[in-house]
């Protein structure tokens, strides 16, 4: 397959996230699988590039919350496709994140929304839900070999949770092993460097682009 | 001018003799857990009741509400659409939880209820109209409403205001799909979102029509809400705004202004400088709440370009100054927000939104001493 096909299939899969084409995004990759182009090329030249894109018009402006998760949603069903194939190309994730809202908290919107964006970059989320006690997510770090904890929290009151979990690493002797990033509407850097975490992020786009500069 | 005279002439866009002060309602009362702490300062032996179980809200009894210096008094419906459910603790997680009229299930978590489960969350078309809605027509939902709001009328000189029902149509659409799917919906599945926001309607527009066959005769503001806005910007673009919820909006507004000659405040936290021209359009006459740290809600600038036919509700930051600031920086704050907002009338302070549990009681009571005192006109500069 000469170079140009191979760049035009992926201009198609990349345009197929930014316009929200979740009619014919399953067909595109089927097509892109059939020509050749590897499983983990159709993820990031192709569908991760458009939601890079759809990132950066949200961060300007121009597109709204509802356009980054219907981007989200149509890159998802993508992937139901090509999943079977990063396995079996034996893919390796650019890296693993446990993530979740902590205990007490039931929020999880922005929580979603980072996690899709998180595998739509090639990592491997492991996505405990809501309402996640310090004890679990330090248990799925240590199964799972994590290298990155990502934590959520709406509530002030909630987010002392953040700090438990940090302490429960330590305590693990796992603190080394992985960088800490959280998030969610009442955290700030400050809050950040007081419980140790290793960084903050504003918005689900600065969340993934924390973690993608860590991997 | 007693409370009702400062309260209409603030919203006809005329100088009252002082800004009037809102506390109540779902939008602008305060957590059970900063009540506790108020009625303590004020040395009152009163007992805390829950007006909103879901947001934990107090019910403000009459002496603070007096010594506070509040303009409004508050009716709503008797039975609520979301307000039904006796915790249950059946719940795996050993979380109480309830359901409500909808079928949504409320999970309980330190401070409010939150959503944790969807009755149409695998909804197609055909479930829609098969769907147990819930039924304004039920005489339970207005029993005594009118004679309460009679009562307060002419039995006090109060400005009385009708209490919105929880939620509007988009979020009534997401609470019952879910937020991802729902987007989902809206982009994809157009027939489907346009019926279930037509369902909505129907059911807001009996709803409404009987609150106000009820009350219109005696409020001079009716509340209504639909949040379209996050912090950083609005949460749909104004063309699925446009498409969906201008034509409903419309729909409601004109109703509403055909029953009452209230005024129609419609609440939506966040950042939504570009839909207010929009629901001016529709019939907006108040908006609440012009949330401080949103982007692109300078108050000011909101205010000089359209202060001059939308009133303003709200406006004191309570994400930050109010819970965080020392009592300096909200008297600061309240007498910045009023020298911006209440020239020419048109201005209503309250918190924007509910007064939150970790919130200093000095700080409270500082925010409506200072309202009082220096939000007499002519505003000094």
């Amino acid at each position: 397959m000469i170079d140009l096909e191979r760049k035009e299939t992926l201009n198609k899969l990349k345009d197929a996230v930014v316009n929200f084409d979740i009619e014919s995004i399953q067909k595109l990759c089927k097509t892109a699988l059939e020509k050749g182009i590897p499983a983990y090329e159709i993820v990031i030249e192709g569908m991760a590039k458009g939601m890079d894109t759809v990132g950066q018009k949200y961060e300007c402006g121009e597109f709204f919350l509802s356009e980054l998760i219907m981007a989200g949603e149509t890159m998802k069903e993508g992937m139901k496709v090509i999943e079977p194939y990063l396995k079996s190309e034996g893919v390796k994730a650019r890296g693993t994140i446990v993530i979740g809202t902590v205990q007490g908290d039931l929020h999880d919107i922005g929580k979603n929304i980072v996690a899709t964006l998180l595998r739509a970059s090639g990592f491997e989320v492991i996505d405990l839900g809501f309402d996640v006690s310090p004890q679990k997510f330090v248990e799925e770090v240590e199964r799972s070999e994590a290298n990155i904890l990502g934590m959520s929290a709406l509530l002030t009151t909630t987010m002392v949770n953040m700090d438990a979990a940090i302490k429960e690493l330590k305590n693990k002797g796992l603190r080394d092993q992985v960088k800490v990033v959280i998030g969610g509407a009442p955290i700030d850097q400050e809050f950040a460097r007081k419980i140790g975490a290793d960084a903050a992020a504003k918005d689900a786009v600065e969340g993934v682009g924390i973690c993608k500069s860590w991997t | 001018m007693n409370p009702r005279e400062r309260v209409v002439a603030a919203l006809e866009h005329k100088e009252p003799d002082k800004v009037p002060v809102d506390l109540g309602g779902s939008v602008s009362g305060i957590h059970s857990g900063a009540y506790e702490k108020l009625i303590r300062l004020l040395g009152l032996k009163v007992e805390v009741k829950i007006g909103d179980k879901i947001q934990q809200l107090a019910k403000p009894d009459e002496p603070v509400l007096e010594r506070l210096g509040v303009d409004f008094r508050h009716v709503s419906l008797k039975k609520g659409f979301f307000m039904g459910g006796t915790d249950r603790f059946d719940d795996p997680s050993g979380r109480p939880y309830f359901i409500d009229d909808w079928g949504i299930k409320w999970g309980k978590n330190p401070y409010y209820y939150d959503m944790v489960d969807r009755p149409l969350k695998d909804a197609t078309i055909e479930d829609l109209e098969n769907f147990p809605w819930p039924d304004p027509n039920d005489p339970a939902r207005y029993d005594g409403l009118r004679e309460d709001a009679k009562n307060l009328f002419q039995g006090t000189d109060y400005a009385i205001v009708a209490d919105a029902i929880f939620g509007g149509l988009f979020e009534c659409a997401w609470w019952l799909r879910g937020f991802e799917k729902f987007n989902v919906d809206m982009y994809k599945r157009q027939d489907f979102t346009e019926l279930l926001l037509d369902k909505i309607l129907e059911l807001y527009l009996g709803f409404y029509g009987r609150y106000l066959d009820a009350v219109g005769d005696y409020v001079q503001m009716v509340e209504l809400g639909d949040d379209l806005g996050a912090q950083t910007g609005p949460i749909m673009s104004p063309a699925i705004l446009r498409k969906y919820f201008k034509p409903r909006y419309k729909r409601l507004y004109d109703m509403i202004h055909s029953k009452t000659r209230a005024k129609v405040f419609h609440h939506t936290c966040g950042s939504v400088y570009p839909f207010i021209k929009e629901l001016i359009e529709v019939g907006v006459d108040v908006l609440n709440p012009i949330q401080p740290l949103a982007a692109m809600m300078d108050i000011g600038r909101i205010k000089r370009e359209f202060g001059h036919i939308l009133s303003l509700h709200g406006g004191i930051d309570i994400q930050r100054t109010l819970p965080y600031g020392a009592r300096e920086d909200v008297v600061a704050e309240v007498k910045r927000v009023i020298r911006l907002a209440a020239p020419n009338g048109g201005y209503i302070l309250a918190g924007a939104h509910n007064i939150q549990a970790d919130t200093p009681v000095e700080n409270i009571y500082a925010m409506f001493e200072t309202a009082k005192t220096y939000g007499v006109y002519p505003i000094k500069a």
